[in-house]
This record gives structure tokens, C-alpha cells and sequence, in this order.
């Protein structure tokens, strides 16, 4: 917790000296936090040009209201806030998929996957990860945005919420519909083996 | 303590191993302190002096004709002394509107944040 604190008051430091006309206090700010704002912005919109620009609005939007940040949380959340919600409405605009639809029911059974022997030794592993590669891909945006942050990431459901600015029941029902996702696509793959 | 889903440890390797394209260096090269000149501070004042000049001419001169403002230029560079008398007060609040404008815009911008977009 102290170090959390301590972490803040660096933050803070960083964004004062920023704010008082220090351009390689803010190109430190980028530096530190630009891989965060860039798969956030490539989870959501998977899009190399709509990423790079909706990276370049998040940092212009930062730098804007920097004024804003307080060091009341960590630098890092709030800028992600900021990269999600620039990335949330550029997703609207395109019309992309953000959910999976509330009446999903996978056709095949997932029950096996996950019950641990079964997920070793169904398939080879690596089998298994290039089978979740390709559906992560086919995940709609917020699902997967949500997935990478928790698996990838490392982030706690109260982190990923303050990120999202969202209940943390929500997030809860995006991972729990992205792990089904995922699980239904392992089931298709272990079934279409059998069938083999 | 409960063993770790099976599956939640394939997810988080799937999500590691899953390749993510490379920052694009025009991300940070854009903000880099170097990309700004020390005479850079002043720079943003430009598009305002252009403005105004461009206000005085076309709005204070354009109406006397362009010949007629040429005249009245070479008139107030040949001879300001001469011009001031007839116009004192006219240039005077010219200049003044022209200050006026670019402080304005400069107290703005300043306060927006100096940095134009990348």
C-alpha cells in the first residue's frame, strides 16, 4: 500500500513537471505507458492504422487534461481509462461486435474442457494454445479486451472495472462469457478430432 | 487454498504467447522532447500574427481599393509621420485591436496546453 502511494506521488511528480512546460516529462509519460494505450487500443479495435490513431488521441487527450489527474490513483489506470474509452467510442463508430449476445449457448458440450486431464491430454498443448489464438481473435472486442487484461495483464477484476469505469459484476459476466467462448471453441476442436 | 483451473492456466498462456503487433514508434518520436526547438515556445504565436496581419489587410485596406492600400502602405513606410497626423487615431486602434487579438490568442493556447496535435 505504501509503495502503491509512494507510486502515485512518482506519478504525480511526473505530471506536474509535465504540466509545467517539461516536454521530456510528458515523452516520459509516453514512454512508460504507451505499450498499455497501444493493446488496449489493438484488443478493441484490431486495426493497425485505428490503433496508431487511436493511440495518438489517447496521448493528445492526456496531455490535455493532464491538469485533471490528481495522483489520487496510479497514472497507468488512468490513462487506461482514457485509451478505453477512446477506443470504446472509435469500436461504436466502426460498428464493430463489442459483446457476445446474451442468448449464447454453445453447440457442443464444453463440460470435459477444464476438468483437468482432459485439458492435457485431449490435444497437444500447443495445439490447444494455436486453437485459442485464432479464437481470441474471433472474441468481440470487450470480451477480449477484458480477457487480455486479467490473463495477459494481470489484472485484478477490481482493476480491470476501475479501467472500464463499470461495475465489477460486469466484468465478472465478460470473463465468464469470454472463458465460455473459449472453452466452446477447445470443445469443437476436440470434437472434430474425435470425428477425425 | 484451491488448485488453480486448468483452464484458466491455458488461458493465460494462450494470452501471453499471443503475438501482438509492435509499438509504433511514431507514437513516442511524436511527444520526444527533441522534436520541439527552444525557439519552438514561441512558434505558436505565429498563426496568430498571421491571422491578424491578414485581418488588417483585407478588412482595414481591402476596402480602399488594392491600388489605393498599396498607396496607403508605401505612404505609412515612406512616411509614417505623414500618415499619422490624417490616420493617427484610425492605426492606432488598429494596432491596438491587432495586440489585442494575438494576446488573446496566445493566453488561450497557453492555457489549452502549448503542444499542437502530432
Amino acid at each position: 500500500m505504501e509503495e502503491g502511494n509512494t507510486s502515485w506521488r512518482r506519478d504525480h511528480a511526473l505530471a506536474q513537471r509535465a504540466l509545467g512546460g517539461d516536454a521530456g516529462a510528458f515523452a516520459e509519460i509516453v514512454r512508460t505507458h504507451q505499450k498499455v494505450v497501444w493493446h488496449m487500443a489493438w484488443r478493441m479495435l484490431q486495426h493497425r492504422q485505428e490503433a496508431e490513431d487511436c493511440s495518438q488521441e489517447v496521448f493528445l487527450r492526456v496531455h490535455r487534461s493532464l491538469a485533471q489527474y490528481r495522483g489520487e490513483s496510479a497514472l497507468g489506470t488512468w490513462i487506461s481509462r482514457v485509451a478505453f474509452s477512446v477506443a470504446l467510442r472509435m469500436a461504436q463508430k466502426r460498428k464493430l461486435r463489442l459483446d457476445i449476445p446474451n442468448d449464447f449457448e454453445p453447440e457442443v458440450a464444453f463440460e470435459r474442457i477444464g476438468s483437468g486431464e482432459d485439458v492435457q491430454s485431449a490435444h497437444a498443448e500447443n495445439e490447444q494454445i494455436a486453437a485459442l489464438h485464432a479464437a481470441i481473435e474471433q472474441l468481440p472486442a470487450l470480451p477480449r479486451t477484458v480477457l487480455g487484461l486479467h490473463y495477459r495483464d494481470g489484472l485484478a477484476v477490481a482493476e480491470i472495472a476501475a479501467v472500464l469505469d463499470c461495475p465489477e459484476g460486469t466484468v465478472k459476466s465478460h470473463l465468464n462469457r469470454g472463458r465460455n467462448r473459449l472453452k466452446a471453441a477447445l470443445a469443437h476442436l476436440e470434437a472434430a478430432h474425435v470425428r477425425a | 487454498m484451491s488448485a488453480p483451473d486448468p483452464f484458466d492456466r491455458l488461458l493465460q498462456q494462450a494470452f501471453r504467447s499471443q503475438p501482438l503487433p509492435p509499438v509504433p514508434p511514431a507514437l513516442l518520436t511524436a511527444w520526444q522532447a527533441d522534436s520541439r526547438t527552444s525557439a519552438g515556445s514561441w512558434l505558436w504565436l505565429l498563426p496568430g500574427l498571421v491571422f491578424t496581419l491578414g485581418l488588417l489587410l483585407g478588412v482595414v485596406l481591402a476596402p480602399l481599393g488594392l491600388a489605393a492600400a498599396v498607396d496607403s502602405l508605401q505612404a505609412a513606410f515612406a512616411g509614417i509621420r505623414q500618415v499619422l497626423p490624417a490616420n493617427g487615431l484610425f492605426w492606432m486602434a488598429a494596432v491596438a485591436v491587432a495586440l489585442a487579438v494575438l494576446l488573446l490568442d496566445g493566453v488561450l493556447q497557453s492555457r489549452r496546453g502549448r503542444r499542437s496535435p502530432p
